[in-house]
């Protein structure tokens, strides 16, 4: 066998170059973090024929001279790994831009294979390509593809050993090229990384001039960009290489491309957005769809829940039933109840949760639900994109805390992180829902979400005074309306699942085992002592319920069980120890109070230690604070 | 004219950018660029973003109402 062929797939956005990932290495990928970043990539290692290859699926970038993260990571990955063949995954209905990311990546001569996907796409919109024209062009192979069907992935496979090497396109013309300061300087970058030309080390000093991509140093960097205002009098020569290469791909588009028909008629498309995006409907769809959403959810998980607990509760009542009660039975019992909070609780609400929402996302409506929710979040310090962080919030706090890495600026990815563990998430609403209907009424949940949207509202406006930067520009493609595919569904699902699994999960379990032991030693008796003082004079509540609270830290999803058990009262008779006030202090004192120690160590991993302690002392500050006022309210 | 005061469904041609360098990075990279048909398609509520079409890179890009008010455009002409 050979040695390893490296391969990377490089995309634009919604290329469609995860479906072909998927597509070539079916469920075989993991993630990886690019060292240092946050920003992660799929790997997965397949044997085709004679060859073991390693596939990397780089992320979804429009330019590799951009400053986003996930743009800087993937130009500092080219440069500094050796790879043995790029695939270059372009959406066909949008080739001349397309074009510009593959003219950029051919300028770092490595064998390369362009993949013309979306071909059915591109034909829709009466967009017919020359693959022939393209392949003499740039001298690599191109293949057609459609890789939501699979139509052409294994034309590619075939390919991968003979890629050829691209012809360089994208060659500075203009006049400063030539001048003393950027040859020094590309000289000098190209001496750091020898793999890359001289040409395409001057175009990364360029890049480099506002000082995003870090290749230069910062006294460099300032000659460089003196000598290009006051010598040559060029103001911003980025964008005279984007025009040069904006240039080139509209030629190879030209050349390539014939429109066959131009549409006259509204599209399908133009009329479900007419609706969608409409100004009035466009919210009130929103709206319906994610009632809807949380309303399959609750069916869902409700009837899944009753199912998966079943051979746990088996187990914890065979447990209870051994005599002596000896400390082993005791962690058994705390294990036993740990797995099912992640099987009979979590899994039931979860695992629908994510479907639905990676389908909104597939089929191409979060990007639209942003559009709509600009506005609104916009004067929070926010934007469009912390939405779906947010809805994702309400199914399990951790994954969504993760899933805010897909905010570029610093701003926004904090602010929406510290905000996420304010949402209830599955385990905090299975306690209102539960609480609400045995007691308090449908008006009261109402009205604690209400509260909830409220809080979150100030906070976030609070938390854009610390910023002294403006809020970002809001900048979103909005993909076409698409139809989602299995394999794509089922590989996000797995990804957002696996953080709960390898991150949340055992730190319940740990949690669980923890608790059954300060109640096996009795030391739950002390806790209840020391904090009874805040609970029975601040919050008006049972002193029972201190260990209740202060553990719920560590799985707040058995809150509820934990309260019925201390004061040893099963949950529908709560009402006979605890005062209607009681009860609804100790619901929204639950909501809102500090989050669950997954989320603070996801918090933490996320965001560093300032903002986790700066969440908790005001999560619990302010839990204490509407906890007070619900009694006073409750009082009359 | 700014492309926030454009009409829903008219046809303009965007003439400048005034934009910091990291929008402006990002708006050409999308597809976007200086002397491209643009057309109005929706306006968010509450004035909101915009989204609008690229005619010529075939993009829908969403955009907030700040960086829209940067956006220079003028009608194109009626042929």
């Amino acid at each position: 066998m050979h040695d390893t062929i490296k391969v990377a797939l490089i995309g634009q956005p919604n290329s469609g170059k995860s479906t072909f990932f998927n597509q070539l290495v079916g469920y075989r990928a993991h993630t990886s973090n690019f060292p240092g970043t946050t920003v992660e990539f799929l790997q997965a290692e397949v044997v085709y024929g004679k060859n073991r290859f390693e596939i990397i699926d780089l992320p979804g970038i429009y330019s590799l001279l951009g400053e986003e993260p996930a743009e800087r990571v993937t130009l500092k990955y080219l440069i500094e790994n050796k790879i043995d063949v790029i695939i270059n995954v372009l959406d066909s209905s949008v080739l001349s831009r397309s074009l510009e990311l593959t003219i950029e990546v051919a300028s770092f001569k490595i064998p390369m294979i362009l993949v013309l996907n979306m071909m059915d796409e591109a034909e829709k919109k009466g967009i017919k390509i020359n693959a022939e024209i393209l392949k003499e062009k740039l001298g690599i192979d191109v293949v057609e593809t459609i890789a939501t069907q699979g139509k052409g992935v294994d034309k590619v496979i075939r390919m991968l050993n003979d890629a050829r090497l691209p012809k360089n396109l994208l060659e500075i013309t203009a006049e400063f090229s030539i001048h003393q300061e950027i040859i020094g300087s590309a000289r000098n970058l190209k001496a750091k990384h020898p793999n890359i030309s001289e040409e395409v080390a001057k175009i990364l000093c360029i890049a480099d001039l506002e000082g995003q991509l870090g290749f230069l140093s910062s006294t460099e960097r300032q000659a460089l960009k003196q000598s290009f205002t006051n010598t040559l009098k060029i103001e911003n020569p980025w964008l005279l290489i984007h025009q040069e290469k904006h240039k080139i791909a509209m030629a190879l588009f030209e050349e390539s491309t014939r429109i066959i028909h131009k549409k006259m008629k509204k599209s399908a498309e133009n009329l479900v957005d007419s609706v969608l995006m409409n100004p009035y409907l466009g919210p009130l769809s929103a709206l319906l769809i994610i009632l809807l959403m949380f309303f399959l959810v609750q069916q869902i998980g409700g009837y899944l829940s009753t199912i998966f607990s079943i051979p746990f509760e088996f187990i914890s009542q065979k447990l209870q039933m051994w005599r002596g009660n000896p400390i082993g039975i005791t962690i058994l019992r705390a294990i036993n109840d740990g797995l099912n909070s992640g099987i009979g609780i979590v899994f039931p609400y979860f695992v629908p949760f994510i479907l639905f929402i990676s389908i909104l996302e597939d089929v191409g409506y979060l990007s639209r639900f942003a559009f709509i929710m600009d506005h609104l979040l916009h004067r929070l310090g926010l934007h469009g994109k912390s939405t779906v962080p947010f809805i994702l919030g309400y199914g399990c706090n951790v994954p969504a805390v993760f899933s805010t890495r897909i905010i570029e600026s610093d701003r926004e990815r904090i602010t929406t992180a510290f905000l996420i563990p304010f949402i209830p998430c599955s385990a905090r609403l299975a306690i209102i829902f539960a609480l609400s209907t045995l007691f308090l009424g449908f008006r009261f949940a109402f009205f604690l979400f209400i509260l909830n949207l409220v809080v979150i509202a100030i906070i976030a406006k609070l938390i854009s005074h610390i910023f002294k930067s403006d809020v970002t520009d809001f900048i979103l493609e909005i993909p076409p309306y698409r139809i989602p595919t299995l394999k794509g569904l089922f590989s996000k699902l797995w990804f957002k699942l696996k953080d709960f699994i390898t991150f949340a999960w055992p730190v319940i379990i740990a949690g669980s085992i923890i608790l059954a032991l300060m109640q096996y030693f009795r030391i739950d008796v002390f806790i209840n002592r020391a904090f009874s003082p805040f609970l029975k004079n601040i919050l008006g509540l049972n002193p029972n319920l201190g260990l209740v609270l202060i553990f719920g830290v560590l799985r707040k999803e058995l809150a509820l069980i934990m309260a019925s058990e201390a004061l040893k009262t099963p949950v529908p008779l709560l009402n006979s120890v605890l005062s209607i006030r009681e009860i609804a202090t100790f619901t929204v004192f639950v909501t809102f109070y500090t989050p669950c120690l997954s989320t603070i160590l996801a918090l933490w991993k996320e965001t560093g230690l300032k903002w986790t302690l700066l969440q908790i002392a005001s999560s619990l500050f302010i839990a204490t604070i509407l906890a007070v006022l619900t009694g006073i309210a409750f009082s009359f | 004219m700014s492309l926030d005061e454009v009409r829903i469904d008219d046809v303009v041609i965007v003439r400048d950018i005034n934009a910091g360098h990291r929008a402006l990075r990002r708006l050409l990279s999308l597809g976007i660029n200086i002397g491209d048909r643009v057309r109005v398609l929706h306006f968010g509520p509450f004035k909101g973003a915009i989204l609008i079409e690229d005619i010529d890179s075939g993009v829908k890009v969403a955009l907030g109402r700040g960086i829209a008010r940067k956006i220079v455009v003028e009608h194109a002409r009626h042929n």
